[in-house]
């Protein structure tokens, strides 16, 4: 298992993987708990867009994750305008631009036609395609995501808790939302390579559903988050190594596990302590 | 001095007229109730005093300052209608507490250790303390409305604004809150503006009542206002057995 560390990708890829497993959780709290799960798959879609366009217009391979970024920023900023002005509701909004971003990034590829595009590794991700430049990348948008979001870990907590208070309390909640779905677009954006469209969504809910099974505080929730992530994201990394399969598809399916495990525990624990108690009725909720 | 003031406040959602001329002034020491039938216009006219709302016409002055230029948010604390965590967001008591403090706080910066003694106060004042590190959804009704009361009160506030805070409380529980609230408002000299659709027992509590049905019916002292008459007027007829009830 070892062997795999001698060579350049597997170690880039771990590198990244890591990065990657700490600040998708550690955003996709604030995601999950705002109601907003499929806004990063959203993001997703359409950083995918921005990927298929750089095809479409030849733009050299050092310059493409930039250009995906700033096509992911652009959608969050629409999201973000369509949120907040015009008042869609959230479910609609996501979806609309979900299948928008997808429906332009099968158009971009398409008039990129003859450039040898294997499309299938930026669905569900791919080792190889991490680049040094990508790990540079996805290290340095980890690291500022993950500042901002300890310097404003107070601010996003109360927006999140309950937006109306938190305006209340003089917050401006209304930038606080812009700044955060930016973040989170950067986020993707990034590790859009690693993981893939499709999955990088999961990478950000699934820690975080897992962790709501057993957190008992906000804060015990980011941490195990980032653990589950952190941990699926190696565990998952290895397995994709070994077996010779899609990263994403690893990276999620051992967050699944992760999930499926705590679920398990949490329901026996209940069974249990019921059947001590010797009432059904307990504290339910 | 003046705390609170209303001149001539008109709000509608679309085409329908919801707040209609209403002039209030609530000043420094004041509990005042206001009551009124559901969708008589009382969640919208907190969130207007509260900077939510923006009135079609009229001015609203808090600490004397229009709510356009105010800036001293942090003296108002607000306690949400039916409170808007919902039941699976976890935080603790001391977590939900603390977010009173943000306001206070600034940006960025970190609470220090006088802005966790106002929060531990905050908790003490409403007996919560000791369940400083349970998660709010596993308290019970009551506790999780003192929790909420709790969160207002660590900004510090002057003015206290609750909306519909008896909801969901037993009578044993209300009573308990009443006196939590008389005491911040004799003990600590916060002034209350509490809105209620509870004629029952309101009364006996507040220092002042406003009565408030698009347009705001009569205001008063409760021995002025709460008599069979202005309550007619406020409910319609229906209500008049619970008024002649006691
Ligand atoms: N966001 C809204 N959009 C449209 N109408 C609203 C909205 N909020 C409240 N209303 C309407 O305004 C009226 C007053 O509501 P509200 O201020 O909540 O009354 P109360 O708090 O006294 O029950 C009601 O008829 C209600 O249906
Ligand atoms: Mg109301």
């Amino acid at each position: 298992m070892l062997s795999m560390f001698q060579y350049d990708f597997m170690v880039r890829a771990l590198i990244a993987g890591l990065a990657a497993g700490i600040v998708c959780p550690a955003v996709g709290v604030f995601l999950v708990l705002r109601r907003y799960s499929f806004m990063a798959d959203t993001l997703a879609h359409i950083s995918l867009a921005g990927v298929a366009l750089g095809l479409w217009l030849g733009v050299a391979s050092a310059l493409s994750p930039f250009l995906t970024l700033a096509v992911a920023v652009c959608g969050a900023l629409l999201v973000d305008r369509l949120r907040t002005r015009e008042r869609v509701s959230a479910d609609a909004l996501l979806a609309l631009m979900m299948s928008g971003g997808l429906a332009l990034a099968v158009v971009f590829f398409g008039l990129a036609g003859g450039a040898p595009v294997d499309v299938t590794s930026y669905l569900f991700g791919s080792l190889l395609t991490v680049g040094s430049r990508d790990v540079w990348l996805i290290l340095s948008v980890a690291v500022c995501v993950l500042l901002l979001l300890a310097l404003l870990a107070k601010e996003f907590y109360y927006v999140c808790s309950d937006e109306e208070s938190a305006r209340v309390a003089g917050l401006p909640v209304d930038r606080l939302n812009l700044l955060f779905i930016l973040m989170v677009a950067v986020t993707v954006a990034v590790c859009l390579r690693m993981v893939g469209t499709l999955l990088v969504g999961a990478l950000m809910v699934i820690p975080v559903l897992a962790a709501l099974l057993v957190g008992r505080s906000f804060r015990q929730v980011v941490l195990i988050s980032v653990i589950i992530g952190v941990t699926a994201t190696l565990c998952g990394l290895t397995a994709s190594y070994q077996l010779g399969i899609a990263a994403g598809g690893c990276i999620v399916i051992t967050a699944l596990l992760f999930f499926g495990a705590l679920y398990g525990a949490k329901t026996l624990l209940n069974l249990c302590r019921r059947s001590r108690t010797g009432d059904g009725s307990g504290q339910a909720n | 001095m003046e705390v609170l003031r209303l001149e001539d406040v008109f709000f509608s959602y679309g085409k329908q007229v919801v707040l209609e001329g209403v002039s209030l002034t609530v000043r420094e020491g004041d509990f005042l109730a206001l009551i009124g039938p559901n969708g008589s216009g009382k969640t919208t006219l907190v969130k207007i005093v509260l900077g939510l709302l923006k009135p079609m016409k009229g001015k609203v002055f808090l600490f004397g300052t229009e709510t356009g230029r105010f800036s001293e948010w942090y003296r108002v604390g607000y306690v949400p209608q039916r409170p808007a965590l919902d039941t699976t967001f976890p935080s603790t008591v001391a977590e939900v507490v603390a977010a009173g403090r943000f306001g206070r706080v600034g940006l960025g910066r970190r609470l220090k250790r006088g802005d966790w003694q106002a929060i531990e106060e905050a908790m003490e004042v409403v007996g919560l303390l000791p369940l400083y590190d349970r998660p709010v959804t596993e308290l019970s009704g009551g506790q999780q409305q003192r929790a909420f009361i709790a969160r207002a009160l660590a900004g510090q506030p002057d003015l206290l604004i609750l909306d519909e805070p008896q909801v969901g409380l037993d009578d044993r529980a209300l009573h308990e809150f009443y006196r939590l609230l008389r005491y911040l408002n004799c003990e600590r000299g916060i002034t209350l503006l509490m809105v209620s659709h509870d004629v029952g027992v309101v009364g006996r509590w507040v220092s002042r009542v406003a009565c408030l049905n698009r347009t705001l019916i009569c205001h008063g002292t409760p021995q002025e206002v709460l008599n069979p008459i202005n309550l007619s007027r406020l409910y319609g007829t229906e209500v008049r057995a619970v008024a002649h009830s006691h």
